[in-house]
């Protein structure tokens, strides 16, 4: 066997077609592996190699119903941008046009536009033409979009993105904030809390062919991480109700702006807060810019006599009166702690002696004058202080005013006349509400905040705000006097009368203050504002309401106009809080008049 | 001769030898080389099968949170209140003068019902 088969010349042409055959084969391997490898990979990894960004999902932010439920203000949806490729367009598709113009919510000729078609026929230069994208419409929901890719027209793209979306539309715009179309959080939450909120982005390393991913070619892999949720001390219902009470002030007076604060006085949780203007973000561009501004914290403004309590609690609690010692309101001129004469403005209505209780009750701005000036200068500029005047809140939803406190250096010899009164200084409307809700717990100074917890992507608690004292303001005894001295101010009577509710034992002060007009303080621009709580021994809620300007014939005034708005808003807190009448404690114990009895509704 | 016949026995017993090597390697390299070509095939319809899970998973999300909004936004105060308008339910919120306020200590309310002959009659009847 082994004779017939191998015969040497045989032998020796196997060998060599065999070792020919493997050292083409190596030689192949070497050429591909070492010399050209370098150029090969570079061109394979320009070809295929692609990093495809993974987009996190911005968090929600949302608030708890009663009932524990969750009311999301702000979310992430994919929204698709519809893009085409005039190209690609088919005759037999010409006749679905229509359709897809109902569906995009567009012209019919918009849409052939987009596509080139002229009187329903194919362009021209369809072949030729180099343009390969071209934008049809934005914001098109995952719904609208599957019917859109159901009439199977060639040439018709959809690009997914993450999008903000604004379920609850204007309501509480200021607070939730703004996230543009390019992804910018603009203001409010959605800004001072982006870190929170937009979660890290991730990516992945893999080759693509014929735009397909080949998973089985992935490298490296970081996935993103969506963002957290916030979830909001706001109630949707309060601020439904604030929002319409905006509304019902701007139907009747025009206001240049309004804005109206409602929280938790002992933890300054805000419940509510509002502004007029005020704009819906899913459509942000067709607001003015202005209406986007959150004036109860940037737009500081004479408080007027609801700055009144700094005086009378500063005079109380340095024992300098009781709320008995009494001040002759008649006078038109007041010695100053630093000698200066100073003339005092006229009284909304011609009064003589008055008690501390009256000057609260009926709002005498000599009254307040005198209050001051037994305080001195320099420890009523330190109350003012310790009221939050001239410094921030702290309220994290974007810029805030300091307003306008100067130091005592720089008073002149009527400023402490005037400031007593609420005039030469400025404060924001979160500044007034949060120096009101200070009475209202007792004394304390609260922190405003309004975010109350960060939720991780699973749902758990990942960082809780409780209630943050600041400070003491007044012992929480002269807070006790005080608030029964705002109570017969919102009693009949009292200039605030109008805020009584049967029943309950509301407390509060109304201010209006003149505005500055060219300079000059004018007789018929006004800011009427009412800062006030209930119920007075155990206060669920403290409502402000500032109104700026009209524009109408009715006049505004925190009497007028403001202690209203809060009556109104009070009304509809009861039931919905829960809030029980407290009639029964003691009632007026001041003055010893028995409990008014309201009139009407 | 004899000597001739023994190099050709051997030089014939390494060719079948050096045949033998080959047709093994070449099956041990062939197989070798099916092998990896069925286990990338199996790589990567993995890598799809997860890839189309993946897509999935975003998808039903994707659903969720659509769903989220749609729920947030038909149950916002202005659609409910449109609702209520069109459909003439005339609904309305409650007025605070409606509601009764229990200020009396609750347990004591309770314990004089339920010792009060009036609200008990029909459970002794009932005995």
């Amino acid at each position: 066997m082994a004779k017939s088969f191998a015969p040497r010349i045989r032998f020796w042409t196997l060998a060599l077609c065999i070792l020919f055959g493997y050292g083409a084969i190596g030689y192949r391997l070497v050429k591909l592996h070492v010399v050209d490898a370098p150029r090969l990979t570079k061109e394979l990894q320009n070809s295929r190699y692609r990093v495809i960004p993974l987009n996190s999902r911005r968090g929600d932010i949302f608030t708890y119903d009663l009932n524990g439920g969750k009311e999301l203000f702000a979310t992430s949806q994919t929204l698709l941008e519809v893009g085409i490729d005039p190209t690609l367009l088919k005759e037999k598709d010409l006749g679905k046009l229509a359709k897809l113009s109902l569906l995009l919510g567009k012209e019919l000729w918009d849409v052939e536009q987009g596509f080139g078609v002229v009187e329903n026929r194919l362009p021209e230069s369809q072949k030729s033409g180099r343009e390969r994208w071209r934008l049809l419409a934005r914001r098109i929901d995952e719904a609208t979009y599957q019917k859109i890719v159901d009439l199977e027209i060639s040439g018709l793209y959809g690009t997914r993105k993450y999008e903000r979306v604004y379920p609850k539309k204007s309501l509480a715009s200021h607070v939730v904030g703004l996230v543009r179309r390019d992804g910018e959080s603009v203001f409010g939450i959605e800004k001072e809390f982006d870190f929170y909120l937009s979660g890290q982005r991730g990516w992945r390393e893999s080759e693509v062919t014929a735009g397909q991913e080949m998973a089985q070619f992935r490298r490296r892999y970081v996935p993103a991480r969506d963002g957290m949720s916030l979830a909001l001390s706001i109630d949707s219902y309060v601020q439904h109700q604030i929002e319409a009470e905006l509304d019902l002030i701007a139907e009747e007076y025009q206001p240049e702006s309004a804005c109206i604060i409602v929280s938790d006085p002992y933890s300054g949780f805000l419940l509510g807060l509002a502004n007029f203007p005020t704009f819906d973000p899913n459509h942000y561009t067709k607001f003015d810019q202005s209406s986007h501004k959150n004036r109860a914290m940037t737009d500081p403004i004479e408080p007027g006599s609801t700055f009144k309590i700094v005086a009378a609690s500063a005079a109380l609690e340095e024992n300098v009166v009781d709320i008995h010692s009494e001040f002759d309101c008649s006078l038109p001129t007041l010695r100053m702690p630093n000698g200066y004469v100073a003339k005092l403005p006229k009284d909304w209505k011609t009064f003589g002696v008055l008690s501390v209780e009256g000057i609260v009750t009926y709002s005498s701005n000599r009254g307040a004058a005198h209050l001051g000036t037994l305080v001195g200068s320099e420890k009523f500029y330190d109350y003012v202080r310790r009221f939050g005047f001239g410094e921030k809140t702290g309220l994290d939803i974007g810029i805030e005013s300091r307003g306008i406190l100067h130091p005592v250096r720089n008073w002149d010899g009527l400023t402490l006349s005037r400031m007593t009164m609420g005039h030469a200084i400025s404060a924001t409307p979160l500044q007034i509400h949060y120096a009101m809700a200070s009475v209202a717990n007792g004394g304390l100074l609260m922190r405003s905040q309004v975010v109350s917890r960060i939720l991780d992507t699973e749902n758990k608690e990942a960082v809780t705000y409780g209630p943050m004292v600041k400070h003491r303001v007044i012992s929480s005894e002269t807070a006790r006097t005080l608030s029964q001295l705002l109570v017969k101010t919102a009693s009949p009577g009292g200039t605030a009368h109008g805020a009584f509710i049967s029943g309950y034992r509301v407390a509060g002060k109304t201010g209006t203050a003149q505005k500055i007009v060219d300079g000059r303080y004018s007789s018929h621009h006004h800011v009427g504002s009412f800062s006030g709580f209930f119920p007075a021994d155990d206060p669920s809620v403290v409502i402000t309401v500032i109104v700026d300007g009209s524009r109408t014939d009715m006049p505004v005034s925190g009497s007028g106009t403001a202690v209203p708005s809060f009556r109104r808003i009070s009304k509809k807190l009861i039931p919905y809080y829960a809030i029980s009448p407290r009639e029964e404690r003691a009632a007026f114990a001041l003055s010893g008049r028995p409990t008014p009895v309201e009139t009407s509704n | 001769m004899n000597r001739k016949s023994n190099n050709s026995r051997k030089a014939n017993r390494i060719l079948n030898r050096l045949i033998l090597y080959s047709l093994t390697s070449l099956a041990l390299v062939g197989g070798f080389g099916v092998l990896t070509v069925w286990m990338r095939h199996q790589t990567s319809q993995t890598a799809n099968r997860l890839h189309a899970i993946e897509q999935k998973i975003v998808e039903e999300r994707r659903w969720l949170s659509q769903l989220d909004v749609q729920l947030a936004i038909a149950m916002s105060t202005d659609r409910l209140m449109d609702l209520n308008r069109k459909l003439n339910l005339d609904l309305r919120e409650p007025v605070y003068t409606q509601i009764v306020h229990v200020t009396e200590n609750v347990e004591s309310r309770l314990y004089e019902k339920s010792t009060n002959s009036v609200f008990t009659a029909s459970l002794s009847a009932g005995n």
